[in-house]
């Protein structure tokens, strides 16, 4: 055998081994890369979070909505737990957290490093449990949203409106959701390393991140009016035997939102163990036909295009032949000759649609447009619910004669408040918002112009219109002392479709504002499916004016107390 | 490249330059992965180093200057430099005079240069020798009587003293140089089989007998079943390579460096560089090995005489095994042998002498003719290019066979 084979040979032996040892070089550093690394950096590398505090919410005075407070969850390391120490660990978890005693001495036999014993609870028992001083137990600080009391045990104030949040941090529904990336800020972290004996290594790989903490809001939201709200909510929807109800109240001038009230509710403190329905808010995310209530919007369109007055006469013959449908007044009587301000006094269809008709599509279109009905509020809440108006060209005559009068048009609380505040607000509409302040910032729609809908004129005959309903009409049962002369308000009462036929189930509302003359307040309250005494005989029992104009009263009796309102 | 005439006195600058760029390589390496250790031990992250690159500077004195002086010349050196080498060896074990690590006593003190390690100086003896043995023995080197057992004899004297050092990694390298002179010097196919046989035997047997090293063997299946015991180094080597990925974490950035590694900047400096520079940066030492293994393997063919050619291949058996079995034992390819990676592992005495010994290869290739010792009448004008050529010329093996086993 030659030199040169014999060198060959070897060089071949070198080569065979250094592809076998790059075949498993490429196997670890390539193929195995990503699961090696995740490996490696769980050794050695710790990353420690650094929470950032949330944001809380205050009211208008500064009244603080939640609170941050911290609660204890009890840890126990079994392995930690000498046998002789179990019986007493065991009974004294058992004594302070209430804790099932045989439960907790299983976990302490299995000898596990570590297993929860309760989460969640006051510090008041971590300090009791933290006296007893029992081996192997530890305590875990975990932030927690407390949230005011509502009316009732099984409430908080304005649940439905702020939300919650969950355990990992999470804003669900309401303000909580819709703010929560200004509420929840930026967590920090410390990223480190460690070395075999667990010391840090500080070369270069150390990076410390500051948590910022989430802004504080401040809603335009008044705690005090809100508590009124719920409670004669609560009291009314009972009386009225109703499926639920809700209250929306705006400051006229600013669209911010004064009180907004669901019932049923439910403790936000306690949303793990609330039924996940409760959870609907019925003020934005609840599509309703407004019925008469929408009145105020035909005529004040009308009036502003010129082609009524409030004195124009019209006749009412009780019904009106429209697209090849017979269209009723709500009583089916001959009303004969009459002028626009009796047709809002006593609620009459034909009125509505005779002005609708005067104006004509077009100019009636560009009205619900103009006052916001034909899209989503953009109110700052999470979960609005809208349903598209067809387009002008494609609604039918018949729709258009019943959407006049607020039947076959579906609008949520915020929309048809909003629209009715532009007359309280001289023409202009106030887009409806809940938060005036982020951190330091201010709210820009708050800043932003208003557009002008209807004149100011308009606005003011729309008023007067709106008087009468109270001194003359429907609006009667509304009526809050010493102001009787001075306040305007609209009832309305719509039939429930359920698969395209009306039901003798209704939606029966109550809008208003008062002062007339110089509005503080407007609001709007509907009840859902009410069985009023008395009604399963004579249905109109469940109009708006029995069973949402008293709530109405007595809200606005508490503000006029609340606020100092003074007539004239 | 040396396509010169017989006559060729240039230095081969392709090895020099494989041979300098592996040492600064392994200077960076070295220094990136013994900062913690050394911060820790000394409380300067520099203290290993500075005690590398001042042996290695050492080592490249001995490099320039073996490299200049004509391999032959020292060739009378051989037989006495082998006794002081393995008289040293066996000095290192008396008490007192040995510095003991990790159980081995295979060190002396060095004072400022930290420690000396006489079995490294070994293998530069030991490869002198071997091949001047050979040289001397070429005519029967067939046979058993005046040849094997010779041979084995000395093999298994050596490889004694190292077990007594206990020191497995040394000896497996010396069995490589031993055995890959024996091979370019004619040694006999079958006898080959029968030491490599008997070698095995005995390292199983060496194996049962140390409870670590049959720990190592059993580890090495799964390094993963006790990854906080016995298969600790392993999977932190593993854990260190698979972090580097392709491009590596960059250098200095090493974590495994910091205590989890245990050896990071001695005999598992592989897997820092795997850590640090990715596939990209294990590849390219390994081609940088496997060229040096080439230039060495062709400086072996042309030399000009059987003692050059034995001197030339133990050298670069002995650098290229020595690094692929270190990578092999990194990459879990072969089970820790405790092998250093050359130029690379922190180890003063052997970054020297490893360079020293660089220094005989280029020796042994600049006196070399282009055409080597077996082909002196055939191919005057041979360039290492036709080397290449010629491994598919139809040349006849028995006429190969005649002029150099015999």
């Amino acid at each position: 055998m030659g030199a040169r084979l014999r060198i060959l040979v070897l060089l071949t032996i070198a080569a065979l081994l250094a592809g076998a040892v790059w075949t498993r070089l490429a196997y670890w550093q390539v193929f195995r890369h990503v699961q090696l690394s995740a490996q490696a950096q769980a050794q050695y590398h710790e990353l420690v979070p650094l929470p950032a505090m949330r944001g809380v919410v205050f009211d208008r005075n500064l009244t603080q909505l939640v609170v941050n407070t911290t609660v204890y969850s009890a840890f126990v390391s079994p392995d930690q737990v000498t046998a002789a120490d179990r019986d007493r660990v065991a009974s004294g978890l058992a004594s302070v957290l209430g804790v099932d005693k045989t439960k907790s001495l299983q976990t302490l036999v299995s000898g596990s490093k570590f297993a929860y014993v309760l989460r969640r609870f006051p510090k008041a028992k971590a300090d009791q449990l933290r006296a007893l001083k029992l081996p192997g137990v530890g305590l875990e600080e975990e932030t927690q949203r407390s949230y005011l009391p509502g009316i009732a045990s099984g409430s908080s104030l304005a649940a439905n409106l702020l939300g919650f949040v969950t355990y990992d941090g999470q804003g669900q529904r309401g303000i909580e959701q819709y703010y929560q990336k200004q509420l929840a800020g930026t967590a920090g972290y410390i990223s480190s390393y460690r070395d075999l004996a667990n010391r840090e290594i500080v070369l270069g790989t150390h990076t410390h991140q500051d948590p910022v903490n989430g802004s504080d809001l401040v809603l335009s939201l008044d705690a005090n009016v809100q508590y009124q709200a719920e409670q004669a909510l609560a009291d009314g929807i009972k009386y009225a035997k109703a499926e639920s109800g809700s209250v929306l109240i705006m400051d006229p001038t600013t669209g911010g939102i004064v009180a907004w009230a669901d019932y049923p509710s439910y403790n936000a403190n306690n949303f793990n163990h609330t039924d996940p329905t409760l959870f609907q808010d019925n003020v934005s995310s609840y599509m309703y036909e407004p019925g008469s209530v929408m009145k105020v919007v035909t005529l004040s369109g009308a009036i502003n295009q010129g082609v009524i007055t409030p004195d124009t006469v019209i006749n009412d013959p009780g019904y009106l032949n429209v697209g090849g449908y017979r269209i009723y007044d709500w009583d089916r009587r001959n009303h004969g000759n009459i002028n626009y301000t009796f047709v809002l006094e006593r609620s009459l269809n034909v009125g509505a649609m005779k002005a609708m008709q005067a104006e004509g599509h077009a100019a009636f279109y560009s009205y619900l447009k103009g006052f916001g009905l034909t899209q989503p509020s953009g109110i700052d809440v999470a979960g609005e619910t809208y349903v598209p108006l067809p387009s002008q060209g494609q609604m039918s005559d018949s729709q258009y004669a019943t959407t006049s009068f607020g039947q076959g048009i579906g609008v949520n609380m915020v929309q048809m408040l909003s629209a009715v505040n532009v007359v309280a607000n001289g023409g202009k509409y106030a887009p409806p918002h809940v938060v005036e302040r982020i951190g330091t910032s201010i709210n820009p729609l708050v800043l932003a112009p208003q557009r002008q809908v209807i004149t100011p004129a308009t606005a003011q005959e729309m008023t007067v219109m709106m008087e009468a309903v109270v001194q003359h009409g429907s609006g009667y049962t509304s009526r809050v002392k010493g102001f009787t002369l001075n306040q305007a308000a609209k009832t309305g009462t719509s039939q429930i479709p359920v698969n395209g036929q009306y039901t003798q189930d209704v939606w029966a509302s109550f809008v208003g504002f008062l002062p007339a003359n110089h509005p503080k307040f407007t609001m709007l309250v509907v009840v859902r499916k009410p069985h009023a005494p008395g009604s399963d005989t004579n249905w109109t029992l469940n109009d708006g004016y029995i069973t949402a104009g008293p709530i109405w009263q007595k809200i606005a009796q508490s503000i006029v107390v609340d606020w100092r309102i003074t007539p004239g | 490249m040396s396509s010169s005439a017989s006559t060729s006195r240039h230095p081969d600058r392709l090895l020099m330059f494989t041979t300098v760029l592996l040492c600064g390589a392994g200077l960076v390496m070295v220094t990136s992965a013994s900062v913690a250790f050394s911060y820790t031990q000394h409380q300067s992250a520099f203290y290993y180093a500075e005690r590398q690159a001042a042996w290695m500077a050492i080592g490249f004195a001995g490099l320039f200057l073996l490299g200049r002086v004509d391999y032959r010349k020292l060739r009378p050196l051989a037989p006495a430099g082998a006794v002081a080498a393995a008289l040293l060896m066996l000095l290192v074990l008396v008490p007192h005079l040995g510095v003991t690590v990790n159980g081995a006593r295979r060190w002396f003190d060095a004072g400022a240069l930290g420690t000396f390690q006489p079995s490294e100086l070994g293998k530069l003896a030991f490869v002198f020798f071997i091949a001047h043995w050979v040289d001397r023995n070429a005519a029967h080197l067939g046979d058993i009587r005046k040849g094997l057992v010779p041979f084995a004899a000395m093999l298994a004297g050596v490889l004694v003293l190292l077990m007594l050092e206990r020191d497995l990694g040394t000896s497996i390298v010396i069995v490589g140089i031993f055995l890959s002179a024996y091979w370019a010097g004619g040694g006999r196919f079958r006898h080959m089989v029968l030491l490599v046989g008997g070698l095995g035997l005995a390292f199983v047997a060496v194996t049962l007998l140390e409870p670590y090293r049959f720990a190592r063997l059993t580890n090495f299946k799964n390094p993963f079943a006790d990854p906080l015991g016995a298969g600790f180094q392993s999977t932190q080597a593993i854990f260190g390579l698979g972090s580097g990925g392709l491009f590596g974490v960059g250098i200095g950035h090493s974590v495994e460096k910091y205590g989890w590694l245990p050896e990071a900047h001695t005999d598992f400096i592989f897997a820092i560089v795997g850590e640090e520079t990715g596939l990209i940066g294990t590849t390219l030492i390994m081609l940088g090995f496997l060229f040096f293994a080439v230039r060495g393997y062709l400086a072996a063919l042309r030399a000009p005489d059987r003692f050059g050619v034995c001197l030339a291949t133990g050298i670069t058996t002995w650098i290229a095994f020595e690094a692929l079995m270190n990578m092999a034992t990194v990459t879990n390819t072969l089970p820790i042998a405790g092998v250093p990676l050359p130029f690379f592992s922190y180890g003063g005495t052997a970054v020297a002498t490893t360079l020293a010994a660089s220094g005989v290869l280029l020796s042994v290739a600049r006196f070399g003719s282009g055409s080597g010792f077996g082909h002196k009448n055939t191919r005057r004008d041979e360039t290492s290019d036709s080397w290449r050529r010629d491994r598919w010329a139809p040349l006849s093996g028995a006429r190969r066979r005649a002029r150099v086993s015999r």
